[in-house]
């Protein structure tokens, strides 16, 4: 019965730079391959672009290059998360998916640093998971 | 506490809008017969609005519209069964109009549950009064005409065994009405009285018609002699007579012949054909008809007797054409008869008693229109049907998909596993030709679902003008220029308020009253024009009136009086001036009237149209008029773009944008010294503005006279877009960028949306107009 505990939600977790880090699955619409990405003008570097999704246009939001990492490497393991921010969606580049993960919000330890787009960190499975905002991931209302 | 009735809700919306579509109808009517003429057609449509809207509302529980609606329909009534009747039509117009506002705003104001149901019961009261007017007027008719009075008697429908008793008061009788109300109960119990004529015994000049007309009792009865001498009895009554069904008149014998009934002759059958109108000669056409038939029956008579003669094709298409003949299988005739060619109506009479024969020689004539009402009313009936509504969300899921299949398409067809396949592929690729072509077409039917003309929305304005004109007494003429333009239903939707505004604003403040304009010395009627079109994919529509125009002095007066200035009074450029009155608490108008507020409008307006992206400016000249101008960009609507592509980045120019498309020599550039790209064209000398710069894209700077040239224009800026290459010119659906987009500002730079191709690629459309405002592209001159 645990399993229908009603504060129990999941998380999905990508890698990035040796990190795990997790959206909560219910902003998840899709994960899809890394499609074919239009470039987009006179937008910031972690844009690579825009893409195609069953007929709707999404932008790509490249996730390392958001978090200010280095570019890392994409392969076939790379998808895109697409996330659900108030409405619009967003198409987030990750290198590897790992998991969909069981957690429960009050184990999250809250970030304290302001307008963040980490929530928190929680620990799963002996590692720690860094839990993102997707809305300020977005920067949806900048 | 809800305002409808319980377990209703889910119909709300259903009904919600049948009743706002059913008003639009009843306001597109009235507009339209208000200075023409009211035919039967629209009377029985309004009545048939009117009696739907009671009837829903009443299921609704909505007592207060159905009565309403039913004091409407009441006069319409009247309006209905009296044709004849000749009135000043101005009282039922504003009646119907006021109504139907009425209406409106309830419908609107159903889902807030704050907003009480209206008490509509002065309204109905008023409404009432004018149809008791309305009935009065009818029955004076009939006094001033008796022969319409007879034909009253005798209603068409009245049933066989009803009699009708004419009782006459003496000359010195006083109060007739009462002494008929006695003489009524009086008979209560040997008969069973049906009606009176006068109906109302209690209404006003029922004295009068009494004595004028007598008092006409019909009733059922077993014995009318003791009904005649009970009604003999009474007080001040003069004479009794039982008024009989006049027969046939034998005043016009040639006429008889052509009674509509069936002929009644045992085992002959009738038949009525009606020709279509555009029909040129039915007489030849009714004698082929004759031919058909002749084999299936005998003793074949037809009227027109005879088809050669000279009137004989104008009373068939007044009466149309009857065949008369002893048939051993009449409906097969029937069916025949149906089949003709250019035939409307072809239908079997029914034997029937001679009708009264005063209008003998009018009906068939009358029923002739009739019979063309019917097929009208069943033509709107059609066109009714026709439109059904969806909800937006599937449409768009809809179109979505099919960009999908489109896509999945050309993904099978062109997959690369057929490069394997050993043999022929020929039967495969007539096929996938096939599909291609369903779904092109698939594609372009759903896209043009959405796009609805601006039309439904300029229309309305129709209305608006009209009741200004009533109340303002300014004559101005509403003017539709481009309202074919069709724009996506939501952009449609959204232009009503702004549109309505606007307009307002341009009949109240623009237009000068008669006497104004007199003086002015101009001429011209004063006009508004409304226009729509396509520029640089927005929606631009524009008011324009020839009323008195705007003075930036005065307006710059004004705003500094109202303290809403924000820069020195000499900074303002006129441009700036005009835009003052879309300023919060601005208002120009001395006094405020019932259309136009207090300056609170206007700004709500720019508000609006900015809230959807749009924008508005304002032009004017002071004495000529002024003009309005929205843009709102369509967000999903189709425009024809060419593609380029600029350090390989395929970006869409749309086509109404660009003039000229060439390739420069050598000869014709110029390198100012700021190193600025200039071009001549012919006598022109142009900027060039390379899409690579401008939209930052990396990569080699090509030489200008290798690319391709697109001279663009938009509004009074113009220059030369220079891409590498043309790629392609195709109609696309333009889409709004991304919301999370929006810091980026890309619209300001130039970018106004993208679009996915056939193929699935996605394009990025540009903004000519603001590509060159962003780059700087000088404004030219004012040249007014």
């Amino acid at each position: 019965m645990d399993e229908l505990n009603v504060k129990a939600g999941q998380l999905l977790t990508f890698g990035c730079n040796d990190q795990v880090y997790g959206f909560d699955i219910t902003s998840v619409t899709d994960i899809i391959e890394i499609p074919e990405i239009t470039m987009l003008p006179m937008v910031a570097d972690y844009i690579p672009g825009i893409m195609n999704l069953r007929g709707k246009v999404v932008p790509v939001m490249d996730f390392a290059g958001r978090m200010g990492f280095e570019k890392p490497e994409y392969d076939s393991h790379s998808c895109i998360v697409v996330v659900d921010c108030e409405g619009s969606l967003l198409g987030v580049r990750v290198p590897k998916v790992i998991d969909a993960e069981e957690y429960e919000a009050e184990n999250i330890s809250d970030s304290p640093v302001e307008n963040s787009c980490i929530i928190g960190y929680i620990e799963l499975h002996g590692r720690r998971v860094t839990v993102i905002d997707c809305i300020r991931l977005s920067e949806k209302n900048r | 506490m809800s305002k409808f009735d319980a377990g209703m809700e889910s119909m709300l919306d259903t009904f919600v809008f049948e009743s706002t579509e059913l008003l639009e109808n009843l306001d597109e009517i009235l507009m339209r017969t208000e200075n023409s003429e009211l035919t039967a057609d629209d009377i029985a449509e309004i009545f048939r609005v009117m009696h739907t809207i009671k009837g829903s509302a009443a299921m609704m529980g909505l007592k207060n519209m159905s009565e309403l609606a039913h004091a409407v329909e009441d006069i319409y009534f009247v309006v209905r069964e009296h044709p004849e009747l000749e009135f000043d039509h101005a009282p039922l117009y504003e009646f119907s109009f006021t109504t139907s506002d009425n209406l409106k705003t309830e419908i609107e104001n159903l889902s807030d549950e704050s907003i009480p149901l209206t008490d509509f019961s002065d309204l109905v009261g008023r409404l009432h009064e004018y149809a008791a007017y309305l009935t009065g007027l009818s029955k004076g008719e009939a006094v001033a005409a008796p022969s319409a009075a007879k034909q009253e008697i005798f209603a068409d429908d009245e049933p066989e065994g009803v009699k009708t008793v004419r009782v006459r008061f003496t000359d010195n009788c006083l109060m007739p009405s009462i002494r008929a109300m006695v003489l009524l109960n009086s008979i209560g119990s040997d008969a069973e009285v049906l009606s009176t004529i006068p109906k109302d015994l209690e209404a006003e000049n029922v004295d009068e018609e009494i004595a004028d007309q007598g008092f006409i009792i019909k009733l059922n009865c077993d014995d009318l002699s003791i009904v005649m001498s009970i009604l003999k009895d009474g007080v001040d009554v003069a004479t009794v007579e039982e008024v009989k069904r006049q027969a046939p008149a034998a005043a016009k014998p040639a006429e008889t012949a052509a009674k509509p009934g069936g002929s009644s002759e045992q085992g002959v059958s009738t038949f009525l054909v009606k020709f279509e109108e555009g029909c040129l000669m039915p007489a030849i056409r009714a004698m082929v008809l004759k031919n058909t038939v002749s084999s299936m029956g005998e003793d074949l008579k037809t009227d027109p007797a005879d088809l050669e003669s000279d009137t004989a094709d104008d009373d068939i298409a007044k009466k149309g054409f009857r065949i008369e003949l002893r048939a051993k299988d009449p409906e097969a005739v029937l069916a025949a008869l149906k089949d003709g060619v250019n035939v409307l109506s072809a239908e079997k009479l029914e034997p029937a008693a001679p009708k009264p024969a005063e209008e003998s020689a009018a009906a068939p004539a009358a029923a002739a229109p009739a019979a063309k009402a019917q097929a009208a009313a069943k033509a709107a009936d059609t066109s009714h049907s026709s439109i059904i509504s969806v909800r937006l969300d599937k449409l768009d899921r809809l179109l979505d998909l099919v960009a999908e299949i489109v896509i999945t398409e050309s993904g099978v067809t062109s997959n690369p596993d057929l490069k394997n396949v050993t043999g022929s592929l020929d039967r495969f690729q007539k096929s996938a030709r096939e599909l291609k072509k369903l779904t092109d077409e698939l594609q372009d039917v759903v896209m043009s679902i959405r796009m609805v003309p601006v039309q439904t929305a300029f229309s309305k304005m129709s209305r608006v003008v009209r009741d200004m004109n009533k109340t303002l007494g300014k004559n101005v003429d509403l003017v539709f220029v481009g309202a074919d333009t069709e724009a996506d239903k939501s952009v449609v939707d959204i232009l009503g308020d702004p549109l309505m505004h606007i307009v307002r604003n341009a009949v109240d403040h623009g237009i000068e009253t008669p006497a104004e304009r007199a003086a002015a010395g101009k001429t011209e009627k004063p006009t508004v024009t409304l226009s729509a079109g396509y520029e640089s994919g927005e929606v631009v529509i524009s008011c324009e009136d020839n009323g008195a125009g705007m003075d930036p002095k005065k307006l710059l007066a004004k705003a500094k009086k109202n303290g809403i200035l924000t820069k020195p009074e000499n900074e303002y450029t006129d441009a700036e001036c005009y835009e003052l009155i879309m300023t919060a608490g601005f208002s120009t108008n001395e006094t405020v009237t019932e259309y136009s507020g207090r300056g609170v409008g206007m700004d709500v307006v720019r508000k609006n149209i900015e809230k959807v992206g749009g924008k508005m400016s304002i032009d004017s000249e002071l004495g000529r008029g002024s003009k309005f101008t929205i843009r709102i960009p369509l967000s999903l609507s189709i425009i024809d773009v060419l593609g380029v592509s600029a350090n390989g980045t395929e970006l869409s120019v749309p086509v109404t944008s660009v003039k000229e498309i060439f390739r420069a020599e050598k000869d014709m550039l110029i390198k100012d010294p700021d190193g600025t790209e200039l071009v001549m064209l012919r006598d022109k000398c142009l900027r060039v503005v390379r899409l690579s710069d401008a939209f930052e894209l990396e990569g080699e700077r090509i030489p200008l006279e290798e690319g391709i040239m697109l001279y663009c224009s938009e509004q009074d800026r113009e220059a030369v877009v220079f891409a590498d290459e043309l790629t392609a010119d195709q109609q696309v659906v333009v889409k709004p960028l991304s919301l999370l987009l929006n810091k980026y500002d890309l619209k300001s730079k130039g970018l106004s949306g993208y679009s996915i191709l056939a193929d699935g690629s996605i394009t990025l459309i540009t903004d000519i107009n603001e590509l060159f405002i962003h780059n700087g592209v000088r404004a030219a001159e004012q040249s007014r």
